[in-house]
């Protein structure tokens, strides 16, 4: 009846594997529990969403997410320019600020981002006064929108105004393009609320000198291969999200020459001076990186790759490539982590950032295997940092064989989120992040492992489903 | 595709700790190249003009043909891959498609030329051969030549096919030698070239340990019988096998073949057992394969009833305890 | 039908010990039948001409490429092997990032990363995850042993229906046996393999058949449960009638014998039309079905299964098989012991569907009336069976209610099965055995008689062993028969001798 001969998997009472091994034949015991939080409606789902070449719903998803991958893992992201967000970011017109994690209203916004908005009204202009950038924002009068809708990502509060300068990142392999502001570095910064006179005198730096020496520069190296960067930057200690000094270090060391012969001496000096006291310089581009490839991969109907995990301050958000552009949002919480000396958890503001795109695209906390030293931030061992890794592979379709972490063998890193696979097994994706203080302009308090919270996905492949007309 | 694999990886520098002789004016002289042939953990091999060169850790040893290097990175995972460009500017060699390059100022130079003992008596050699055989036999594989071993320290046996084939070109061989007959040893060996399962076939490490028996113990015919061999192999085995025969064609062997010989024959009887149960761990088959020569080649000329013995094997696949 | 194929790889620059690796996997797939691995030396290659296996051998292969050449039973596993070397030949960068954790998959998903060729799920979930369990293993081209129960009839539709579509088995839910290529699937016995194919309904009645026809001397190819609701009008008997039809076609099978509770007639009627066209005798057994109907469809009715193992035996085998020893006990002898007003059967049983071949015997025996006073018990049932373990396996229930029985004035004989085999209790009969002598001692003190009657379901080579377990029983006075039908008989003839005596009193 069987050709190769009797190869069970046993599923349930373990005591049914043994007869079988003793007639000889191979069977694997699961160690089972119920999937999808023990709710059967919701396994039953995930198994008519899954890859069957007989099936009309079997064979869609399994295409779409053929697809998906292919594009994700294809992708070709590389620094073009540095342009001005008004001029560069589509959509962004007028009195508008766009802010990271799923769309939000005033009302709701955590300390963090509303500093970061007075900051920025301030910067442009709107307002003169805290006070009456608060009244701008209460009264409607100013737009607020995702980052994520318009091509763009931003740390922490990821608050982007007109005038800041954005780095421009294209995916030459599919042609579409996102945006970050720079990074300002660590302490008083806007991204985490600060709003005084050294955040705007900063931001000015930026707008004035900084965004266009580098646009300079970038003229004369041409586009810089990001992916590249990254690649060497993971066999170096780096993963992509928190530890971004070797990264940060290879752009400089690519970029110094060019900005020496581009700029005035005290532009140069300016600019490398900024860039050698801000190791996280790269994460930015990291993001923009890592939003271009999940860009090209999104809007693939009937793909279950998730394309984009965000948080601002009060909701986490997901993004499924077949679901088009709605978010399945939960309530975040605090990152579960180790503190700076006066801080704890009681201080700490939620999950906030747009900078779980790395994980989304396979490195960050997904890669930690690759910067065990991470652990001396986040908690744990070194060993842990490997097995976060392997278990990401749990919940992923493909291994990024252009991203080989060497702890693991050169093993490709675990890409390409599946939602059928997150919510059957129940593995959350793991995100290393920073913590930020819950109140506007103290900064980084800490920094922590946070998991994606699983609803959101069951909720996607609710959503999805519903889509494809497929009922549990 | 190879700009952006170079840029993947970060540049690595070795250091040469030893060079072999017989091949160091090749790779110091300036201008000279090759092309990568094989990747192992603990290995490169190198097609280079004249032959081909191994890059190897440190820890495995002098080989004739090689660049022994520090520190010990697993070779096959720093973006070293077959068909890549060698080159050398006398002082450093390098493979720049995985920037990788191996500084060969300040190493020292390492000889593959066997030692030779003089004055051994026939009866310690036969002795000393006769005992590591039958360590051998109580622990060799049952792969490659193993069940020669057993069948020649006078186990009941099935030698097999190889083993058959193997004892019935020994026998041969050693006739011709004894008779001085040098055309009909290298025609007795011919078969056993690329003979057999593994990278460097069972023959041609049988041959190697034949030569090496025979040039520790100073027979008159070593180097000449060895040369015939290493000029028939040409094209008839693998690269690598070809190149041990080319060396072994000039008396000169790996360090731990070297090592092996000398502690079997001069050792206290604890270095001699060492040595048999280091060199049964050579690679899959490599170790006992080359020990069965060796010990052949130590006896050559001295051991009356051997080629009985050898022809015993070949004869009838079993042997009478 | 074997095949000689070579592949080549060339410039196959690995070390000896990456080759042997290879090659001793490559010897040991499936469908191998000799395989060898060298590198192309011309001495090598007059080797491999020699042993047989380098009729069509690329001539332009050279020293340093290497070539594994097999003879294999055929041209797919050839392939399957050639693929298995080149993906070992690619290397083993997925085996490193998996290293330093043995871990043990969780979901289906993982399980087929770990074993690809997986072709076979046994799922014994709670029955509400079952159903998507089953469904993502018939996605993955798996035949499903579904033992779990409490899943929706629905859902049993579907999975049958999407099982018949993609040719694959789904045997269940409430599926207690199989065998698969001599392969034992939950209850089942350590049957003789041999040439009659069983689809069953219901899993003791499987074990029992199977059982009687290794004692007959003929033995199992295939043995397909098919769950215990098959044959019921919503699910009409969809893998009953794909059963059937694999084992007509089954090169293996000569005789197939089918076994359920009286189908739905709709059901009924498909399944005798599907073994009329049959071009192998079939066994019917439909646990007290209309006979005439089945003879009428060309088909072999059998009452028990008793009988439908020994006409299958016949078919089988050729001639008419030894019939069974019967029972040594004399039920007049039996009934003498007894006191006035024991006249009822407690029938304890573990297996369900010889609790009904039971109840079956006893009605043709005794009368519809008669049988109905009967308590024949199904111990497994689930109204026995919440918050319990089935009786197969844990004994504790059966042995209170035999002490019970031992007490009740009213009972004159207990009845019993003892079922042997894989995943049953070790020592079954032994577990009964302190309960039979206490309902022994607690008639003697009511000065009655009782009458332990039992049959053991299962074979020598059971894990509990044949012989054995009947030694233990009939060391305690239990009477044994050769097979349930048989048991049941004699305790209807006791009762009835007992009834008789009663009114010549």
């Amino acid at each position: 009846m069987l050709p190769n001969g009797v190869q069970a998997l046993n599923i349930g009472l373990a005591g049914f594997a043994e007869p079988i091994a003793e007639a000889g034949a191979t069977v694997l015991n699961l160690d089972w529990r119920p999937p999808a939080e023990a709710d059967p409606q919701l396994g039953m789902l995930i198994a008519r969403l899954e890859d069957d070449p007989d099936d009309v719903i079997g064979a869609l998803v399994a295409a779409a997410n053929r697809t998906a991958l292919d594009r994700l893992l294809g992708a070709s992201p590389f620094l073009v320019d540095v342009l001005p967000a008004g001029d560069a970011i589509p959509g962004l017109t007028g009195r508008m600020l766009l802010h990271s994690g799923p769309p939000i209203a005033w009302d709701h916004m955590c300390g963090p981002m509303r500093g970061a908005i007075i900051g920025a009204s301030l910067f442009e202009g709107w307002a003169a006064t805290p006070e009456e950038a608060e009244r701008l924002a209460e009264g409607g009068e100013i737009a607020f929108d995702a980052c994520h809708h318009h091509g763009a990502v931003g740390p922490m509060a990821g608050v982007v105004s007109p005038s800041m300068p954005v780095v421009v990142v294209e995916n030459t392999a599919a042609g579409n393009r996102s945006f970050a502001t720079l990074n300002e570095g660590l302490g008083k910064v806007l991204r985490f609320g600060a709003y005084d006179g050294s955040v705007l005198e900063r931001l000015r730096w930026f707008r004035d000198l900084f965004g266009p020496t580098l646009s300079r520069a970038l003229a004369a190296t041409g586009p810089i291969d990001l992916k590249s960067i990254t690649a060497q930057a993971l066999q170096m200690g780096d993963e992509g999200h928190n530890r971004n000094v070797a990264a940060t270090s290879l752009f400089v060391r690519g970029l110094a020459p060019t900005l020496v012969r581009t700029a005035n001496e005290a532009d140069a000096a300016a600019a490398l001076d900024f860039l050698r006291g801000n190791d996280h310089f790269f994460l930015n581009l990291s993001m923009a990186a890592c939003k271009a490839s999940l860009d090209a991969a999104h809007g693939v109907p009937g793909s279950t790759v998730v394309t984009a995990m965000s948080r601002n301050g009060v909701d986490f958000g997901v993004r499924l490539s077949g679901a088009g552009d709605a978010w399945y949002t939960a309530p975040v919480g605090v990152p579960d982590g180790l503190y700076f000396p006066g801080y704890g958890p009681e201080d700490a503001n939620p999950d906030l950032g747009d900078s779980s795109i790395t994980e989304t695209c396979g490195i960050g906390g997904f890669a930690m295997a690759s910067a065990p030293a991470i652990v001396r931030f986040v908690g744990g061992t070194a060993a842990d940092a490997l097995n976060y890794t392997r278990e990401m592979y749990r919940i992923t379709l493909e291994r990024n064989p252009a991203f080989a972490l060497p702890p693991l063998g050169f093993a490709g890193s675990p890409t390409g989120i599946d939602a059928r696979r997150v919510v059957e097994s129940g593995v959350q994706p793991v995100i290393n992040t920073g913590i930020a203080h819950k109140l506007p302009g103290v900064g980084q308090i800490g920094a922590g492992i946070a998991r994606a919270p699983l609803s959101c996905f069951a909720d996607a492949l609710r959503g999805l489903a519903a889509q494809l007309k497929v009922a549990a | 595709m190879t700009q952006t694999a170079a840029r993947a990886f970060p540049p690595r520098r070795f250091t040469a700790t030893r060079i072999s002789q017989a091949i160091d004016g090749e790779v110091r002289a300036p201008g000279g190249s090759g092309t990568v042939e094989g990747v192992h953990r603990h290995a490169v091999n190198i097609r280079w003009r004249t032959g081909l060169l191994t890059v190897a850790h440190e820890s495995m040893g002098g080989l004739p043909n090689g660049i022994a290097v520090d520190p010990p990175i697993a070779l096959d995972q720093i973006g070293i891959v077959p068909g890549v460009r060698v080159e050398s500017d006398g002082a450093t060699l390098r493979v720049p498609a995985a920037s990788v390059a191996v500084l060969l100022v300040g190493a020292a130079s390492w000889s593959p030329t066997m030692p030779v003992l003089r004055g051994l008596a026939a009866g310690t050699r036969i002795e000393r051969a006769e005992l590591a055989l039958a360590l051998a036999a109580d622990q060799a594989p049952r792969v490659g030549l193993g069940p020669l071993t057993a069948g020649l320290a006078g186990h009941r046996a099935s030698i097999g096919s190889l083993g058959r084939a193997a004892a019935r070109s020994l026998a041969e061989v050693l006739e011709a030698l004894w008779h001085g007959r040098l055309e009909r040893a290298a025609s007795a060996a011919s078969p056993l070239i690329g003979l057999g399962p593994g990278a460097t076939p069972s023959g041609d490490d049988l041959l190697v340990g034949l030569a090496a028996g025979l040039a520790v113990t100073d027979h008159p015919l070593a180097g000449a019988f060895a040369a015939g061999v290493a000029r028939d192999a040409a094209g008839l085995t693998t690269s690598v096998a070809e190149s041990y025969l080319h060396h072994a064609g000039r008396l000169e062997f790996s360090e731990r073949v070297q090592t092996a010989a000398l502690a079997i024959l001069t050792g206290p009887e604890a270095e001699l057992r060492d040595a048999v149960s280091a060199a049964l761990a050579w690679g899959a088959t490599s170790g006992v394969d080359l020990l069965v020569g060796l010990l052949v080649g130590i006896q050559a000329g001295v051991a009356p009833r051997l080629g009985e013995r050898l022809r015993a094997c070949a004869g009838d696949g079993e042997v009478a305890a | 039908m074997s095949v000689v194929r070579q592949r080549v790889f060339r410039n196959a620059y690995r070390d000896s010990v990456e080759l042997m690796r290879i090659a001793s996997e490559i010897e040991r797939l499936p469908g191998v039948i000799r395989a060898g691995l060298v590198m192309c030396t011309p001495a090598n290659l007059a080797i491999v001409a020699e042993a047989g296996l380098g009729k069509g051998l690329d001539p332009g292969a050279g020293p340093n490429d290497m070539v594994v050449a097999l003879a294999a039973n055929d041209e797919a596993a050839a392939e399957a092997a050639f693929e298995r070397a080149a993906s070992l030949m690619r290397g083993a960068a997925a085996e490193a990032a998996g290293e330093g954790q043995r871990f043990v998959p969780t979901t289906i998903s993982e399980a087929v990363a770990e074993l690809p060729e997986a072709n076979l799920a046994l799922i014994s979930t709670p029955g509400t995850y079952a159903a998507a369990e089953a469904l993502k293993a018939l996605k993955r081209g798996m035949h499903v042993f579904l033992f779990s129960d409490n899943v929706p009839v629905e859902d049993e539709i579907e999975l049958k229906q999407l099982g018949v579509r993609k040719g694959l088995l789904v045997m269940g839910p409430d599926c207690g046996t199989a065998i698969l290529d001599g392969v034992p699937l939950g209850f089942a016995n350590a049957v003789r393999r041999g040439k009659v194919g069983l689809v069953g309904a219901s899993g003791t009645g499987l074990q029992q058949v199977t059982c009687l026809l290794d004692a007959f001397g003929a033995g199992v190819s295939q043995a397909i449960g098919v769950g215990g609701r098959d044959l019921h009008e919503e699910v009409g008997g969809l893998m009953m009638l794909a059963g059937l039809e694999r084992l007509v076609a089954d090169q293996e099978t000569d005789v197939v014998v089918l076994i359920s509770k009286p189908p739905a007639p709709s059901v009924a009627a498909r399944v005798l039309e599907a073994a009329s066209a049959a071009s192998k005798p079939v066994v019917v057994n439909f646990l007290g079905g209309d006979a005439e109907t089945i003879r009428a469809a060309g088909a072999h009715p059998a009452t028990t299964f008793e009988e439908a193992a020994q006409t299958a035996a016949g078919l089988s085998l050729g001639g008419t098989p030894t019939p069974l020893e019967d029972y040594a006990a004399e039920p007049g002898e039996l009934a003498a012991g007894l006191a006035a007003g024991q006249e009822r059967i407690a029938g304890l049983y573990s297996g369900g569907s010889l609790a009904s071949e039971a109840k079956v015997v006893l009605k043709g025996l005794l009368g519809a009336d008669a049988a109905a006073g009967q308590s024949i018990v199904d111990l497994g049932d689930d109204e026995y069976t919440v918050g319990r373990p089935h009786p197969m396996i844990d004994p504790r229930l059966r042995s209170e209610k035999i002490e019970e029985a031992g007490y009740d004035p009213l009972v004159a004989v207990i009845l019993l099965d003892i079922v042997l085999g894989y995943a049953s209790h070790p020592d079954p009969a032994g577990a009964l055995i302190p309960a039979i002598e206490a309902a022994r001692s607690a008639a003697a003190a009511g000065v009655r008689g009782l009458a332990v009657i039992a049959s053991v379901c299962g074979t020598p080579n059971d894990p509990q062993g044949l012989a054995g377990q009947r030694a233990i029983l009939a060391d305690a006075g239990v009477h044994l028969a050769a097979s349930n039908a048989r048991a049941a008989r004699l305790a209807g003839l006791v009762v009835q001798h007992a009834a008789m005596r009663e009114v010549h009193a």
